[in-house]
């Protein structure tokens, strides 16, 4: 059984339907650039919340096989791998810039998908 | 004396009128660093004697640490007006932490300077290719302003690359956040590849951009926010101008999502009698994007640590994302070739 009849994420879905297309029609004009705002960010917890991994295990992966060490710390593994980059240890690196679009790729499907439709309808 | 009462007295010996009276004293929307209101006032005598629309001025109690104080950004615009530089006219400065100092007090200009407008809606901006232009001139007469300038003696002068500079705060900067994203650094790394030897230093705008200017019915009418002003490499500021970021969805007219890059250039080549270097250019819109994000990342860091609850800041720190997806599509590993 489901933990809710209806999701979390559903429920903002049609909380963001109802704000669009009810509410914000009858706000004065001034107010629009706030409810806009407000169904953004609605936009960005709904896609988390259907996102299914609580964290991106293959970016962590990736990084430590980049840096030649054991899979450790999210946090850790970041740090370690932007001294390795300041220190010239990846420049030009494919593998690196891979690594580096894949991670971003992944946050953007949340947070603005409209920039990597873009960038697919450019090629 | 109450604090109106301060206000016109300090108006009137200001202006060299025998009197002054506050007729109106209403909050502008303004940005979260600044407090702005505008007064109506009633000069008797003096200069300014009869009605003056006016902008109060003055730091918001949060103020960022990296913007210039009232008394700085006072200097800043009276430099530029002596130049010669579209902006409102600063008339009074006052210092008197009783008066409610530092603040200054500049005359009202009209017009509108909300990016996502001004470049959607025509009948506002009017012709934007002829907008890009003049702005090229604009921002031509204020790269006419050099050190060394007594009164502008609080700008320090940067040693060696501006570029390289740029490079170690935004560093710092992303420490001091603990966020170590491996785009930004991607992007980071490569800037600090390809920097720009040091050259001429003039006065940078530093956030000259869509946004930051004021246009009537098709008519530049004020370019403001001198806050981040500083000594620096002229190009900077042309490529914060045309990075993509700062086009408004715009991105097709390269020039502030207003007009063509062309127009924009022309207008500077013609005021500034300098020569545009566009791989210099090129490289500030990498640059451009960088120091977005991380302005971002600062301002996100501003709700998200419970400082201040805020949607647009809490939105604006996840631009850092759609800004660095910039930053890797300008910066490709084929990139790299020249310089390592």
């Amino acid at each position: 059984m489901k933990r809710h009849q209806t999701s979390g994420a559903a429920l903002l879905r049609i909380a963001r339907a109802v704000l669009k297309q009810d509410l914000l029609p009858s706000l004065p004009q001034e107010r629009h650039l706030e409810a806009l705002m407000v169904l953004s960010a609605l936009g960005m917890a709904e896609r988390e919340l259907e996102s299914a991994a609580p964290e991106n295990e293959a970016e962590s992966m990736a990084m430590a096989k980049l840096l030649g060490r054991a899979a450790g710390e999210e946090q850790d593994l970041r740090r370690q791998l932007a001294e390795a980059i300041r220190d010239g240890r990846f420049d030009a690196d494919p593998a690196l810039y891979d690594l580096a679009l894949a991670g971003l790729r992944w946050r953007l499907e949340e947070t603005d998908p409209r920039v990597l439709e873009e960038a697919e309808s450019k090629g | 004396m109450s604090e109106g009462r301060a206000l016109e007295a300090f108006l009137a010996e200001a202006a060299g009128a025998g009197a002054a009276r506050v007729v109106t004293d209403a909050q502008l929307t303004g940005g979260a660093i600044q407090e702005n209101r505008l007064l109506l006032v009633d000069f008797d005598g003096g200069p300014l004697a009869g009605r003056q629309e006016l902008v109060l001025r003055r730091d918001a109690p949060s103020g960022v640490a990296v913007s210039h104080g009232k008394a700085e950004e006072f200097a800043l615009l009276t430099a530029a007006f002596e130049a010669g530089v579209t902006v409102p006219e600063p008339l009074f400065l006052c210092l008197d932490k009783t008066l409610g100092g530092p603040f200054y007090v500049m005359r009202k200009v009209e017009g509108e300077a909300r990016g996502h407008r001004l470049v959607r809606e025509p009948a506002v901006l009017g012709d934007g290719a002829a907008v890009a232009e003049r702005l090229g001139e604009e921002l031509g007469k204020i790269h006419g302003i050099t050190p060394p300038r007594p009164e502008l003696d609080f700008l320090p002068l940067p040693e060696g690359s501006p570029a390289l500079a740029a490079v170690t705060a935004y560093r710092a900067h992303l420490d001091a956040l603990a966020w170590w994203d491996p785009a930004l650094e991607w992007g980071l790394r490569w800037c600090e590849l390809n920097a720009p030897p040091a050259g001429e230093l003039v006065l940078v705008h530093q956030d000259f951009r869509t946004g930051n200017y004021m246009v009537d019915a098709g008519r530049l009418t004020a370019v403001l926010d001198w806050e981040f002003s500083a000594w620096g490499d002229p190009m900077s500021d042309l490529g914060w101008f045309c990075a993509k970021c700062w086009r408004f969805g715009r991105d097709e007219l390269e020039a502030g999502g207003i007009g063509p890059r062309e127009a924009f250039y022309r207008g500077y080549r013609r005021s500034s009698g300098r020569e545009i270097d566009p791989e210099a250019v090129a490289y500030w819109e990498v640059m451009a994007h960088l120091r977005w994000a991380v302005i971002a990342l600062q301002q996100g860091q501003r709700h998200a640590s419970g400082a201040e609850d805020s949607l647009d800041l809490a939105l604006t720190g996840r631009r850092a994302e759609t800004l660095a997806w910039e930053v890797l599509s300008l910066t490709p590993p084929a990139r790299w070739s020249a310089a390592s």
